[in-house]
């Protein structure tokens, strides 16, 4: 008799990496019109880590990509996803120069834009093609160079961004093993596009002037739907494992703004300590956001193998996703 | 419901999202002059969704800036 079972995506290796240029809230203050404690109150961010000029988001990529790959203890990877909102360049995608220094080899390369869903959206991408066949062993990475794409004098965004990449390595496995993905809930609403865009440079607007080239977010309206969508998302995940919400261990939402995860927090009754943070010291870093935190909250002991965790994310679309994994047994890199 | 109800009704909640000012709330009253921040703002449109059964669209966060425009726009939508 011959079976088949699908196989899971099983999390293996984790790794992250923030460049080493600091900008804090004192430093913006010194040239924008804000402080240190307009930034905290609002947003909950001391500090964020910035590329210098030259530096571009598969430089960080490569970085988290190989803190991965070693955390993982193998090079034996058959497709590459990049979730990213600023790609090195409009075309080509990303992922294939960071497979190539990788030196990966030719395997399938290719970005997935979902701005700060974007790990989320890419994680169910790599689910699927583990559970199709199509692979054995997945390098995602979240990567951003965010930065890049502000307004240096608008404080809005200057405040919140950062520069970041965070990496994953999932490889085939089974059901019921720790690290296997269990559910995910993914969803988008393109009428609330506006919310958060960067208008020129696309088809619709290919050579824009100065004001429509600049990413822009509409904050207090975002502020709005990421609480009620990473809400609905979380619960319907908890919905599809079984889980109430005092059994998460670990909540990792996408780091958007401190006050919007205490929000989630509180509206979804999870143990507001079982909530990985580290805005506080990288910023948003958008797409690169919640593989980051998983990589910090690795190396500094707050992610245990057995911990049952949770990812919320809600980014530009809008898009909105969210999964359940129970954490593997890791080391960092 | 009467004018003063929902004016009771909307201080009440513009205190708990933050607002330490005491005493009536001036109709003209800014909601940043009463100590909230923008995000404040967006909880406290939430709480009046919650409070009246209404809704309130993206577009009223920009505009419904001051304790008689949110009276206002609740008697409206009422």
């Amino acid at each position: 008799m011959i079976t088949a079972r699908t196989p899971a995506a099983v999390l293996c290796g984790v790794g992250g990496y923030v460049p080493p240029k600091v900008v804090t809230n004192d430093d913006l203050a010194a040239r924008l019109d804000t402080s240190d404690e307009w930034i905290r109150s609002r947003v909950g961010i001391h500090q964020r880590h910035v590329v210098e000029p030259g530096t571009a988001t598969s430089d960080l990529a490569v970085r988290a990509a190989e803190a991965a790959l070693q955390s993982a203890g193998t090079r034996d990877i058959d497709v590459v996803v990049l979730a990213t909102t600023t790609p090195d360049h409009p075309c080509p995608a990303t992922a294939p120069t960071v497979a190539q220094r990788l030196g990966l080899g030719c395997v399938p390369a290719f970005d997935v834009s979902a701005v700060c869903s974007g790990f989320v959206y890419g994680l169910a991408v790599t689910a699927g093609m583990i559970a199709s066949g199509l692979a054995r062993h997945v390098l995602l990475i979240g990567a951003e160079a965010y930065t890049t794409i502000l307004d240096p004098y608008d404080r809005a965004t200057v405040s919140v961004f950062g520069d970041g990449a965070g990496a994953v390595v999932v490889r085939a496995g089974e059901p019921g093993e720790l690290g296997a993905v269990q559910a995910f809930d993914l969803g988008s609403d393109g009428g609330l596009a506006e919310l958060i865009m960067t208008k020129g440079g696309g088809a619709r607007h290919p050579r824009p002037d100065a004001a429509d080239s600049w990413f822009a977010m509409q904050g207090q309206a975002v502020y709005r739907h990421a609480v009620r969508r990473m809400v609905g998302s979380s619960r319907a995940v908890l919905d599809a494992v079984g889980w109430k919400p005092q059994d998460v261990d670990r909540f990792v939402g996408h780091q958007a703004n401190r006050r919007i995860l205490d929000a989630v927090a509180r509206e979804l009754e999870v143990a507001p300590e079982s909530a990985v943070i580290n805005i506080d010291r990288v910023g948003n870093t958008a797409g690169a956001s919640i593989p980051l935190a998983l990589a910090d909250a690795v190396a500094t002991g707050e992610l245990l193998a057995g911990d049952k965790v949770l990812l919320t994310a809600f980014g530009g679309g809008a898009t909105w996703g969210s999964s359940a994994l129970t954490w593997p047994a890791l080391r960092a890199a | 419901m009467e004018t003063q109800e929902i004016s009771s009704r909307v201080g009440r909640l513009i205190r708990q999202v933050g607002s330490k000012v005491e005493g009536e709330l001036p109709s003209s009253a800014e909601f940043r002059d009463l100590g909230l921040d923008s995000m404040d703002v967006v909880d406290l449109l939430n709480s009046v969704e919650h409070e009246f059964g209404i809704a309130v669209p993206d577009s009223g966060i920009p505009v419904i800036t001051t304790v008689g425009a949110l009276v206002e726009f609740v008697e409206t939508a009422l």
